[in-house]
């Protein structure tokens, strides 16, 4: 075998091996990294050493060797760097300057010093062994760690390659055990190891790092599918809870609905019989035909009221006014509050107090803390609902202070938690979803009693800053 | 048609908190001839209850809401109840099977579901005006001969309750220590005064005063 066709060898080898490394960079394509960063280096850095071995016989071969045993050291710890980094315990970099040079500086030592042989002989294949070994270790965690089958093949690739420089210090060593001192030919076995280790390497990284970026997709989809989940029945159950408290005003608004249509059935029969007999003057019919169109559009009110509040509408955030969420619900509430005969003083007048939100989510809190206000009066007699919007800070505060018997203190610290409800009817949902409804706002339900008596409810949202709001 | 005229026919009394409603049934009621009086609440009607009426007397009924603020219909029913006998009609929103019971109970001669159908608001108006029409008769035959038996002495009275027992003219002047001529001029008083054409008219006037 001559000279040349071992460079060519070398050369063909080299350029094999630096395919790989950019084969990686095309296909990691989206998923380049520190770590594939690392590895690729390392791959080129192994490619180079091969190439400018492959160069030896032509150009000076002093400079060369050691270029290309720099290299290829580098090169193992760039490999060792990308799996200790990819499992987030790297080596500082300096040190591997450190290291790479203090290689150097040894090898060119046992290069000009005389009379060291078998030690410089030595000293590549055993600190590749080493290197190996590490390299071994770490793909052998990452397989165990991950059960990836990509790191396992880089464990066996090193494994292999490991092993083939126990074979050359052996050979160095133990010249009769028959093993050959063989040096990297270009041609013998050592080089088809090397091509084969730096092969499947290659690949088992690939493998690596597809495995990881499938199994990272599975689980962001995982998570964004459980969020949505949790943010779906947490709107179902919002919408349930409204639905619920819509019931319970129902019949009050039943009777609200019969008032006007009592009053156009009225009229417009006045208006036939009156017609049909000929007793009508045109005054008369007009005047009829008033309150039959007056009352509609009392009616048709009063259905716009209901259809905003129970509509099952996805979050609208904008500027709300507290204020007049809390007319609305009153409004709302205004047939339970006159049949109960419950006086409610919510002075009003001065500037909105805004606050950043879902409109009939905040409703639905209002209109809960009402209901309950509302339902606690009924047990006693003097029954009032006293309300308040300040700021305070930062904040808005809406508090709800009712006449009522005021809270047991067990209530006070379970009140809110979901299916705790001291009412025979009723879910129990209605307080935990008004206080996830404003933990969602940033804000905080603070349940108390009432020095004077009566339980006391404080709403507290964060403040929409007055220029905010006007921008 | 005048004031006079819609008093004969009846007077209508309507009590809602809704003040559309009250203006459309008036309109109802007045085109059939009726005169109505509105009022907003129950407390409203049983406190002008005293004041003078300028209607000529006639039939008469009320017309009350059950469901009001300050006063809840049963209660205000209850209420009128124990004053007059003036007939009452209910009406309420559909969802009152249990006040419906309780009204009826109470003496309600009818009770009527919102929206209400003209005809079937009519008829009840007619029925009660006619209980009302009634009624009104027979307190004006008793306050007569309420008036009547007043007017008898005391003597007579005593002669005209033993008559009413069916005694003889000489046990009652035995009882009350009269001679007999005397009885007999007494028993032709009462039935002079008692405008009694007869022995058993009397006996009749004097079972419906203390039966």
């Amino acid at each position: 075998m001559t000279g040349q066709e071992s460079n060519l060898n070398y050369l063909s080898l080299g350029l094999i091996d630096l395919l790989l490394p950019l084969l990686i960079w095309v296909v990691l394509a989206r998923l380049r990294s520190p770590v594939v960063a690392l590895w690729c280096l390392g791959s080129v850095l192994g490619a180079g050493s091969l190439l400018l071995a492959g160069r030896g016989g032509v150009l000076p071969g002093r400079i060369f060797d050691s270029a290309s045993n720099l290299m290829d050291f580098m090169s193992m710890l760039c490999i060792i760097q990308a799996l200790r980094l990819d499992q987030k315990v790297p080596w500082r970099f300096r040190w591997l300057a450190v290291a790479s040079l203090g290689y150097l500086l040894l090898y060119e030592f046992t290069r000009q010093a005389q009379g060291y042989l078998t030690l410089r002989m030595a000293l590549v294949p055993f600190v590749a062994l080493i290197l190996l070994l590490q390299a071994v270790g770490w793909a052998w965690l990452i397989a165990r760690r991950q059960r990836s089958a990509g790191a396992l093949a880089i464990a066996g690739a090193h494994l292999l390659l490991a092993g083939s420089m126990v074979y050359i210090l052996a050979g160095l060593f133990l010249p009769r055990s028959g093993a050959l001192a063989c040096t990297r030919d270009g041609s013998g076995l050592m080089d088809m190891v090397g091509l084969l280790a730096a092969f499947a390497s290659d690949v088992g990284f690939i493998g690596i790092a597809l495995d990881r970026s499938v199994r990272g997709w599975q689980e962001a989809a995982a998570t964004q599918a459980r969020l949505e989940e949790r943010q779906l029945l947490g709107n179902q159950l919002a919408h349930l809870d409204r639905q619920r408290g819509f019931g319970l005003v129902a019949a009050s608004l039943a009777h609200e609905l019969n008032q006007p249509l009592t009053a156009i059935l009225a009229s417009a029969q006045a208006a036939r019989r009156g017609t049909a007999a000929k007793r009508l003057d045109p005054a008369q019919s007009l005047d009829l035909l008033d309150k039959v169109i007056l009352n509609s559009r009392r009616i048709s009110r009063i259905t716009e009221r209901i259809r905003s509040f129970i509509r099952p509408s996805e979050p609208h955030p904008g500027p709300v006014d507290l204020g007049t969420i809390t007319r609305e619900m009153l409004d709302l509430l205004e047939p339970d509050l006159q049949r109960h005969g419950i006086q409610v003083a919510f002075p009003t007048g001065g500037e909105p107090v805004l606050v950043q939100g879902d409109a009939i989510q905040l409703s639905q809190v209002v209109l809960n803390v009402l209901r309950n206000a509302i339902e606690a009066v009924q047990l006693v007699e003097g029954r009032s609902i006293q309300i308040q919007l300040s700021r305070s800070g930062g904040v808005a505060v809406l508090g709800i202070h009712d006449s009522g018997p005021g809270l047991d203190p067990e209530v006070v610290l379970r009140a809110g938690t979901p299916y705790f409800t001291t009412k025979d009817q009723g879910l129990g949902l209605g307080l935990s979803i008004s206080i996830a409804i404003l933990r969602h706002h940033q804000g905080s339900l603070i349940l108390r009693n009432a020095e004077e008596g009566g339980a006391w409810v404080d709403i507290r949202l964060p403040l929409l800053a007055a220029g905010a709001a006007l921008a | 048609m005048d004031q006079a005229e819609r008093c004969r026919r009846g007077r209508i009394v309507l009590i809602d908190d809704d003040a559309e409603i009250l203006a459309a049934v008036t309109s109802l009621l007045e085109l059939e001839g009726y005169l109505c009086e509105t009022y907003a609440s129950a407390l409203d009607y049983l406190g002008q209850l005293g004041a003078p009426r300028r209607c000529p007397p006639g039939p008469c009924c009320v017309l009350l809401d059950v469901m009001m603020p300050d006063l809840d219909g049963l209660e205000a029913q209850r209420r009128l109840a124990g004053l007059d006998d003036t007939p009452l009609l209910l009406m309420s929103g559909a969802s009152g099977v249990q006040e419906a019971v309780t009204a009826f109970r109470a003496g309600a001669l009818d009770f009527l579901i919102k929206p209400i159908e003209a005809e079937t608001l009519l008829e009840a108006v007619e029925k009660a005006l006619a209980v009302s029409r009634a009624r009104q008769a027979t307190r004006a035959r008793t306050q007569d001969q309420s008036r009547r038996l007043a007017a008898l002495t005391p003597r007579e009275h005593d002669v005209a309750v033993r008559v009413a027992r069916g005694k003889l003219n000489r046990v009652i002047g035995e009882e009350l220590g009269l001679a007999l001529r005397t009885v007999k001029l007494y028993r032709q008083r009462c039935l002079e005064k008692l405008e009694a054409s007869s022995t058993a008219d009397l006996i009749r006037i004097l079972q419906e005063e203390d039966p």
